[in-house]
């Protein structure tokens, strides 16, 4: 097919195709695969989480909303439910508060879910899956991440809501502060692959395992290369810091004061209805998953480990099962990821802002630079010494 | 040039050299932490409370006033619309102030019955307030958990009185039915419950650290101030004053049972802080379930001669001889106080001698401890002010009444 | 030494919460029921639901009304041959409202009544738009009397005996009063 169009295009003056090729191969496709994944992870998300919290908490969660097309009639465990809320939600009244910073308040919503968005066009879900790898990945995250943070504060200054504004300073004091943290962290892994890029990273971490100098070569289905095991026990705790700050950059319980309902109503998102209101949920959830993608791709392994070290041969179909296997691996291990952020929201009660920023400047901040400084050491003992 | 506000946490208030202004946050009475429709204005410097006032009557309903256009025996579903979350307690303080102002005795199996069914209503408040409180530090988890049980005691109190919520159970001169031994053997599977779970609470809150760091040190009241407030209930106990009414200024027939009021000693925390006032309460379920059981121990049978059954069962249980039409005597007066679950609840009644009291006063436990709300929250967060509210545990209806 | 007690008291305590939580993830069941389809068990005799009500059994003494503390039942009854409400054995109820927007749902109502022709029942919706809605006209039928007691079977023996439904029933067709009623 892409042959086919180029000829098509062949036809055009040159600087029109130089512009169209890459929208036409590279744009578009990208688009279509990031919006194709984050709004149903995000759905998903959502339905999944009401449904643990339900579990949890000894009730059912949403388990109606189904399908019922003629004679097939199923409930689904209720995986319509966040379809349904989105289009009862669609009907709702755009509300804009007299008084707020109309247009600010209005793009607001847009700044939060693009972040989000964003964060999916560096994610690789499998080999050669990705919308992009640039050589600064981990880079490009860590700072698109923080985009969210300029939506929230713009959400809550434009609401004219005493609520929204303390939702919003709130919400920079803390994602500004555990930034820091996360990004030492996640230097770790950089450290030891040498590289800032994603697939890197990840191919780094199928031949065996660095401790201390002392190499053992294992097979990747053992799972032994990861950086989880690396510099032994550091990356274990870089680990461990950098899902905590991932949990206070995307404003989940313990960390979720910007919005807590029981001190700030609803915090930024006091005055927000309808589908604004709801582009801050998708964005929260995908960005959850993506950050739970991070975490996955930085320490355990992204697509290699044992699924994919041992199916890699076996193809699905037209698909080759390296790429099979290698995604569901990712996926599954994002996924369980994610849901332990779900499980710990609805065991914890909630941090008080200072005791939030206490436990960045106090534990994390250290823990991440002394993880940094081990992972260097490892690093250099296992390319032989300073002096090569 | 910053300092810390006396009495306060530490927290450091900002200094005046950046121009700052303060700024005043309504918080209420639509607020999902204000527990009803309680309205707070905070005075605040960003997070910092500077000062804050309770400002309650939303929802006044002329409690007392009413009071003296109805008969005794038509007031006392009113009383369960107080303190609502603990209908029994209520209903067997006015229970006992009507029926010394009648000058009515009660049998034995009348009086151990009100001891059950007020301690059950005790425990049954008590999952209530440690369950919002854990909502409003933010565990959402344990509230659902203490609701679980909670829903058991609505079950029985259901099964025997007809209402879940507003039992209208006890009657001047009695109750309203006499529970059969299945119904007993019931309320003791769910006094065994509530101890197997109390396990899961103190997990998810009393002992669980960031519980501890969001509720420890946190809204101090201190021995003295306590008193001079005229705190009851287990904030006071949380304080480290040893006073019961149960057991100080015996009412009813809580002398015939062995048990110990439970009072913070400041291992934990500080005497008098948020934790301390949650711990008194888990403790209080405690001792409440030992009263229970004592007391389904020891409850004599029903002596036909002073105790008949009922004709039918539309009538209530009540002890012979008390007249259809009651009539306190001209100028009676009492001022009867019992220990509800949030302190201690009290009702003077004066008689004129016609077929509704000349004047009815209640004291609330509530409305009382939540004066102390600007004394204890000035210099502490925001966050610390909703965890304060709900340590306080207080009940709108009744502040209102 | 305090910093690494109070970091292992945060990671044990979260551990442990952790794991009860995991525990109920994994447990089969639930406590709460599917509202709609299943429903709690409600006991016939003691709950204290929507007011059941016999029209032809009542004797028009007022003294549910009286017993009420938020007065909000409203009797009445068709003129006798003397032009007074008619009372007694004989009484043709015209009007029996509740008003459910000030019941209180207590249950002082009932003990007093002679025939035992007013209880508390197991309904518990009655949703409507508006306060007019929330007013039942018992003396047009629509929620009958569940007969619980021996009293109320014997009344109910001595009403056929002496065919006083059939009479009221009359009666009342004559007079024009709707009653939506089944016959027994």
């Amino acid at each position: 097919m892409r042959e086919g169009l180029t000829n098509l295009l062949s036809g055009l003056p040159q600087w029109l195709q130089d512009i169209a090729l890459p929208v036409l191969f590279g744009l578009i496709p990208a688009v279509i695969i990031v919006l194709g994944v984050v709004t149903p992870v995000g759905l998903v998300g959502i339905w999944g989480e009401r449904r643990i919290a339900g579990k949890i908490q000894d009730r059912v969660g949403p388990d109606r909303v189904g399908i019922s097309l003629g004679p097939i009639k199923s409930r689904l465990f209720g995986l319509g439910q966040s379809v349904a809320d989105g289009v009862k939600l669609l009907g709702k009244e755009d509300f804009i508060p007299p008084g707020g910073l109309g247009l600010m308040f209005l793009c607001a919503p847009l700044v939060v879910f693009a972040g989000a968005l964003a964060l999916f066009a560096a994610l690789p879900f499998g080999p050669a899956l990705w919308a992009a790898d640039p050589n600064l990945g981990i880079f490009y995250l860590l700072s698109v991440g923080a985009l969210e943070v300029l939506g929230v504060l713009m959400a809550g200054w434009s609401s004219n809501n005493k609520w929204s504004l303390l939702g919003a300073m709130r919400e920079v004091a803390q994602v500004i502060s555990y930034e820091i943290p996360m990004a030492i962290a996640a230097l770790c892994p950089v450290l030891l692959a040498g590289s800032m890029k994603m697939s890197s990273i990840v191919a780094d971490q199928t031949n065996g395992l660095d401790l201390w100098g002392l190499h053992i070569a294992a097979p990747e289905a053992t799972a032994l290369g990861w950086n989880l095991f690396a510099a032994f026990p550091f990356n274990i705790i870089a680990f461990v810091v950098f899902y905590i700050c991932a949990l206070a950059a995307l404003k989940r319980a313990p960390f979720d004061l910007p919005e807590c309902e029981s001190e700030l109503v609803a915090g930024f998102l006091t005055e927000y209805s309808g589908m604004r209101w709801s582009l801050f949920f998708l964005g929260e959830y995908a960005a959850m998953w993506a950050m739970s993608g991070i975490a996955t791709v930085l320490w355990l392994g992204g697509w290699t480990g044992p699924l994919h070290g041992f199916l890699a041969g076996v193809d699905v179909g037209p698909i080759p099962g390296g790429v099979f296997f290698g995604t569901l691996a990712f996926v599954v291990k994002t996924t369980i990821l994610f849901l332990l952020m779900i499980q710990i929201r609805w065991t914890l009660p909630r941090l008080r802002l200072d005791q939030v920023m206490s436990l960045c400047y106090k534990y994390l901040i250290p823990a991440a630079m002394l993880c940094m400084l081990a992972s260097g050491a490892a690093a250099l003992l296992a390319s032989g010494g300073a002096g090569s | 040039m910053s300092a810390t506000h006396p009495g306060s946490g530490g927290y450091i208030v900002p200094t005046r050299d950046v121009a700052s202004e303060e700024l005043v946050l309504n918080m209420g009475p639509q607020h999902p932490a204000t527990h009803g429709v309680l309205r707070v204005a905070v005075k605040t410097d960003g997070e910092v409370v500077l000062d804050c006032e309770p400002m309650v009557g939303n929802i006044h309903r002329c409690k007392e006033k009413i009071a003296e256009n109805v008969t005794y025996v038509q007031f006392m579903p009113y009383t369960d619309r107080l303190d609502y979350l603990a209908a029994m307690n209520n209903e067997e303080c006015y229970a006992r102030a009507a029926e010394k102002l009648l000058g009515l005795k009660l049998p034995e199996r009348i009086e151990y019955l009100r001891v059950i069914f007020a301690e059950a209503g005790r425990i049954s408040s008590h999952l209530m307030s440690i369950g919002t409180y854990g909502l409003d530090v933010g565990a959402i988890t344990p509230f659902l958990y203490c609701f679980r049980e909670r829903e058991e005691a609505n079950h029985l109190f259901e099964k025997i009185s007809g209402g879940r919520m507003l039992y209208h159970y006890m009657r001047i001169g009695g109750v309203a039915r006499d529970p059969d031994d299945a119904w007993i053997q019931r309320l003791l599977q769910f006094l065994d419950q509530v101890e197997e779970k109390m396990d899961e609470y103190n997990t998810l809150m009393t002992w669980n650290k960031l519980f501890q760091e969001r509720t420890m040190n946190i809204g101090v009241l201190s021995r003295e101030k306590a008193l001079a407030f005229g705190i009851t209930g287990p904030a006071l106990r949380a304080s480290g004053i040893d006073w019961d009414c149960r057991r100080d200024d015996p009412y009813g027939i809580y002398d015939r049972f062995k048990w110990e009021v439970p009072v913070a000693d400041g291992k934990h925390g500080t005497l008098g802080d948020c934790w301390n006032r949650h711990y008194i309460r888990a403790l209080e379920m405690k001792q409440s379930i030992s009263i229970v059981r004592q007391a389904i121990d020891k409850m004599p049978k029903a002596n036909p001669d002073e105790l008949p059954p009922p004709e039918s069962p539309h009538k209530p249980f009540l002890a012979k001889g008390v007249p259809r039409s009651l009539q306190a005597p001209k100028g009676a007066e009492v001022y009867v106080r019992s220990e509800n679950p949030r302190g201690e609840l009290a009702f003077y009644m004066v008689s004129d001698g016609g077929k509704s009291p000349y004047r009815v006063k209640v004291r609330g436990p509530s409305f009382c401890n939540i004066a102390l709300l600007p004394e204890v929250t000035r210099g502490y967060l925001l966050s610390d002010l909703v965890a304060i509210i709900g340590s306080i545990d207080i009940v709108l209806g009744e502040v209102d009444r | 030494m305090s910093y690494f007690k109070e970091l292992w008291d945060g990671i044990r305590t979260t551990a442990q919460g952790l794991r009860l939580t995991g525990g109920y993830l994994t447990k089969k069941g639930v406590y709460t029921i599917q509202y709609p389809e299943e429903t709690l068990p409600i006991d016939k005799v003691t709950h204290r639901g929507i007011h059941e009500y016999d029209v032809d059994r009542c004797i028009s003494c007022e003294n549910c009304a009286k017993a009420c503390p938020v007065d909000c039942i409203y009797i009445e009854s068709a003129p006798d041959e003397k032009g007074k409400p008619s009372k007694g054995k004989a009484a043709i109820m015209t009007r029996f409202d509740i008003d459910y927007s000030k019941c209180l749902f207590c249950g002082l109502c009932v003990p007093p009544c002679p025939s035992e022709c007013i209880q508390l029942g197991e309904r518990y919706s009655l949703p409507g738009h508006t306060r007019d809605d929330m007013v039942v006209h018992f003396h047009e039928g629509g929620y009958p009397i569940q007969e619980k007691t021996e009293h109320a079977k014997s009344m109910i023996a001595e009403f056929r005996t002496e065919n006083l439904y059939e009479k009221k029933r009359k009666e009342r067709a004559d007079r024009g009063i709707p009653t939506l009623r089944p016959a027994e």
